[in-house]
């Protein structure tokens, strides 16, 4: 029984202490029908053992102790009445969070179909299997299976060169890539590939083992049962394969961003295609937790947040140089990024027009309409992050890394309270930083051949 | 389910009601979600990218319009005389959106206030046409780039080639949005030509989830609508090609893509309608899911020769086509393709394990229920069900019903003579096989 501390931590979310730096985050809700079970490792970003760390959620997938294959764990899944299996690897800022996560039917609406098993008994296999995916992996003589490891290698690195099948997405990746030159903080969730053929089965899991020991890990459960489960957990016997250290990795002293670049960066990349893709970084030096930040949101907003926002506006409806084009904030480096989809022999019309966006925003060109239609924008897009159990956990998990404002409530209530003058404060702020363009190569077009 | 007056369906264990009516021609159904704070309305068109050719009302002549021109239609319904949709919709707190797919055209806002706002907002959207040349012109820049945009996605890429393949004549065949050659055509009298015909009450389901009581839901719906004075109406006669049992040859795509993905595609000629349709849609994906899901022996052994981590699979069944898709990111597309034909023919002969079976059937009924968190899909699935003359509660009886005899006659669908393959592929990066495809070349 590990159980020490009960309480609100600022959020909507019971959290219990269940051992050192093991947090139990639940929120008991029958508006759901699926109960939500996840385990989150937290660490800070090692340049060397990102690759082979990103690794870990893929093979723990392909079997536990207990159910050492793959099938053997669709087949626990379905018995589960389809339970999906989540197991992955991301970044939270600079942290590297490893989860693996159930999600089942809630038990209370089984009863039609329950075929002899309980209630109870479904959660506790459902919690007991995520921890074992976590903990307990098919191992061969302590160390992942060198097929298994190699098959997942590979997969691994084509999901990795795959991601360029998403245009839009792998540009605003090699933006970031770019601008962190170099600095491991900045690197994506999966490294680099070099280090993914310099993993091998005994050293990843040795890797894992330790990192399990140290790093701090947030257990969240969301859904009509989240009660039972914390009570399930009270008396649980959370087990580890190496000792779990009584002095758990202290991540808050790992959060800087890496520095800007000093003067606007300019990479292009070519690519057989059709459209081409510009992607600005504009700098703003707000981050989270600075009081500014619901302006630096409304900010993005204005500018490309919404399909009322400016650049939509202009670039598309105006001009029609674009069917997207639209801005994400990253509030760990304090950025807003611009992406368009447009016509190459149009980057430079584009990146005018947006920069153009930008200059008018500082000299205060903001309607009082704009005002009042963004603030009921990102006051709904808050609020409704409580009708979704990911948005709940992930925006809980991003406060427990990255600090700043708690809940959904409380930033949409700092929303209320922005002025224009705020937002002209900020975007004052905004400063080029990075233009990263994926241009369509126009003489290599595809083509399909018909047998 | 009746819908000549208000209409409850209800689910005690789920705990979960739908609430249903006809108002002037249109089917409104309401899911109340208490405890939700986003509130959701869809109005779904039963008119789509299909819809190429119809005999509009009163005038007994067919008419052939350009291929994407549902689509074009979708995107110029946000523009009004007195200015631009999206924004108005902003301006009450709500956000909108709108999509075509091959049967369907639909216009959805979610808010957390002023719901009875922006419900009117989108009944003036769907029925008050405003098209101008002008803005006509501009759009067509802007579908362009929607157009690349997908051209460019080898997943969108993948399927569209196999469906071009698999139908020789009929529109599924054809990009949703047209070609860029096709939208260059289109004019504001296309526009009204096919809203006239195809955006009527009687073609057209409204669909409201959120936190609020249904019967003052249903009331609001019913005010509004009244309000617009529609006139009873009935969709133009649809026309289709009379589609060959043969299939077009298999397709090769030369694509700047790391790794290449193939899909193999069958064209199914078994049609229903009705309950059987629903009936054969879930038996079919539930047969595939047993021979090419992640629980199968096959995909054991795709997996473990490092061949695929992920096999996609799906059937689609509509009264006028239906199809299946098996495909994968892969290193070796000849070789995956060869196995899939022997898994089905393995099946073919040796059927499947009934426990399998039992295990997914189970899985269906946990799928069903979480479905009910997602406001939209609900709202997509119980639109569609109602156009078959079921319900969303129907579907969960038939799925108790389905049985294995049931699920094996599916494998109809899926005859070597009616199915065609496609490969995308870099032609600089040679397959890890030798692609027959290359060879018949």
């Amino acid at each position: 029984m590990l159980s020490t501390k009960k309480g609100k931590s600022g959020g909507i979310f019971n959290t219990v202490e269940l051992g050192t730096g093991i947090l139990l985050h639940y929120l008991p809700e029958s508006k759901w029908k699926t109960l939500s079970i996840d385990v989150f490792c937290k660490i800070p970003a090692m340049a060397n053992k990102l690759a082979a760390l990103s690794l870990v959620p893929r093979l723990a997938a392909r079997g536990t102790a207990d159910l050492p294959t793959m099938q053997h764990i669709s087949r626990f899944l379905e018995d589960m009445y389809g339970a999906a299996m989540g197991a992955d690897a991301r970044k939270v800022g600079p942290i590297q969070v490893i989860r693996f996560g159930i999600d089942l039917p809630s038990p209370a609406h089984l009863g039609w179909d329950i075929s002899g098993k309980s209630a109870g008994q479904l959660v506790s296999q459902a919690f007991s299997f995520v921890w074992d995916l976590a903990t307990s992996p098919n191992l061969r003589d302590g160390a992942y299976p060198q097929e298994v490891f190699e098959v997942e290698r590979d997969e691994h690195r084509r999901a990795i060169t795959g991601l360029i099948n998403n245009r839009p997405y792998y540009a605003t990746l090699r933006l970031m890539d770019e601008i962190s030159q170099g600095d491991p903080r900045g690197l994506p969730a999966w490294g680099k590939l070099p280090d993914l053929e310099q993993a091998n089965p005994r050293d990843t899991w040795d890797t894992w083992k330790q990192t399990l020991s140290q790093c701090p890990i947030s257990i969240y459960v969301v859904g009509e049962g989240a009660g039972e489960v914390a009570g399930f957990l009270s008396d649980y016997d959370l087990r580890f394969p190496c000792a779990r250290s009584e002095q758990v990795v202290d991540i808050s002293k790992e959060l800087d961003p890496p520095p800007l670049p000093e003067n606007v960066l300019r990479v292009e990349d070519f690519l057989p295609g059709e459209q081409t893709v510009l992607c600005m970084a504009f700098g703003t030096g707000i981050r989270e937790g600075d009081p500014l930040l619901p302006a630096m949101l409304f900010c993005d907003g204005i500018l490309g947040g919404f399909s009322h926002s400016k650049l939509f506006t202009v670039v598309r409806e105006q001009y029609s140089l674009a069917y997207f084009s639209d801005t994400i904030p990253n509030t760990w480096r304090g950025l807003i990024i611009a992406t368009s989809g447009i016509s190459d022999s149009d980057r430079a019309e584009v990146e005018s027009l947006i920069s153009g966006q930008v200059e008018a925003m500082k000299k205060g060109d903001i309607s009082d309409k704009e005002m009042e239609s963004i603030r009921m924008g990102l006051v709904r897009r808050l609020m409704t992050e409580g009708d979704s159990q990911t948005a709940l956990v992930m925006r809980s998990l991003s406060h427990e890394i990255l600090g700043g404002i708690a809940t959904p409530q409380a930033l949409a209530d700092a929303i209320l309270k922005v002025t224009k003058e705020d937002v002209v404060k900020v975007a004052s702020q905004m400063e080029l930083k990075a233009v990263y363009t994926l241009r369509a190569k126009e003489d290599a077009v595809e083509q399909a051949h018909h047998s | 389910m009746q819908l000549n007056k208000r209409t409850i369906l209800k689910n005690e264990l789920l705990k979960e009601e739908i609430h249903g009516e006809v108002i002037d021609g249109i089917k409104v159904f309401v899911l109340p979600k208490r405890g939700f704070k986003r509130k959701y309305a869809e109005i779904s068109v039963h008119y789509g990218s299909n819809d190429n050719a119809f005999i509009p009302n009163g005038t007994g002549e067919p008419v052939e319009v350009l291929p994407g021109i549902a689509h074009f239609l979708e995107h110029k319904m946000f523009e009004k005389q007195w200015g631009e949709a999206f924004s108005a919709f902003a301006g009450i707190g709500a956000s909108a959106n709108a999509y075509t797919a091959n049967n369907y055209t639909s216009y959805l806002f979610w808010t957390l206030e002023n719901f009875a706002q922006a419900l009117e907002l989108l009944m003036e959207v769907v029925f008050s046409p405003h098209f101008a040349d002008q803005s006509v012109e501009k759009e067509k820049g802007i579908i362009t780039q929607e157009i690349r945009m997908y051209h460019d996605q080898p997943g969108s890429r993948l399927l569209k080639e196999t469906l071009s393949s698999l139908f020789l004549k009929h529109p599924v065949r054809l990009d949703i949005a047209g070609t860029e050659s096709s939208i260059k055509q289109v004019t504001k009298e296309l526009l009204y030509l096919c809203h006239s015909n195809f955006y009527c009450g009687a073609n057209t389901s409204l669909y409201m989830a959120g936190d609020f009581h249904p019967d003052e839901a249903l009331d609001l719906a019913a005010g509004i609508i009244s309000s617009r004075g529609l006139k009873p109406c009935r969709p133009p006669e649809r026309i289709r090609p009379d589609e060959p049992e043969e299939v077009g040859g298999d397709v090769r795509v030369n694509m700047h893509v790391p790794t290449p993905l193939l899909q193999i595609g069958w064209k199914d000629i078994n049609l229903k309608e009705g309950r059987d349709l629903i009936l054969r849609e879930t038996s079919v994906n539930l047969l595939l899911e047993l021979m090419f899901g992640r629980s199968s022996s096959f995909f054991r052994k795709v997996q473990e020769e490092g061949l695929a981590d992920r096999i996609s699979f799906s059937y689609e069944a509509w009264p006028d086509y239906g199809f299946a898709i098996v495909g994968a990111e892969t290193t070796c597309p000849d070789k995956l393709r060869g196995m899939v034909f022997d898994e089905i023919e393995r099946v073919r002969s040796r059927g499947v394990e009934p426990k399998d079976f039992e295990r997914l059937r189970r899985t269906l009924f946990g799928r069903f229920i979480t479905l009910f968190d997602s406001f939209d899909t609900v709202g997509q699935v119980q639109m569609r069900l109602s156009d078959t003359g079921e319900d969303l509660f129907s579907y969960g009886s038939l799925l108790k019903q389905l049985d294995l005899d049931t699920v094996m006659s599916g494998l109809d669908c899926l005859d070597r003579e009616r199915a065609v393959t496609t490969v995308i592929a870099d032609s600089g990066k040679r397959s890890k096989d030798t692609s027959r495809l290359e060879q018949e070349q």
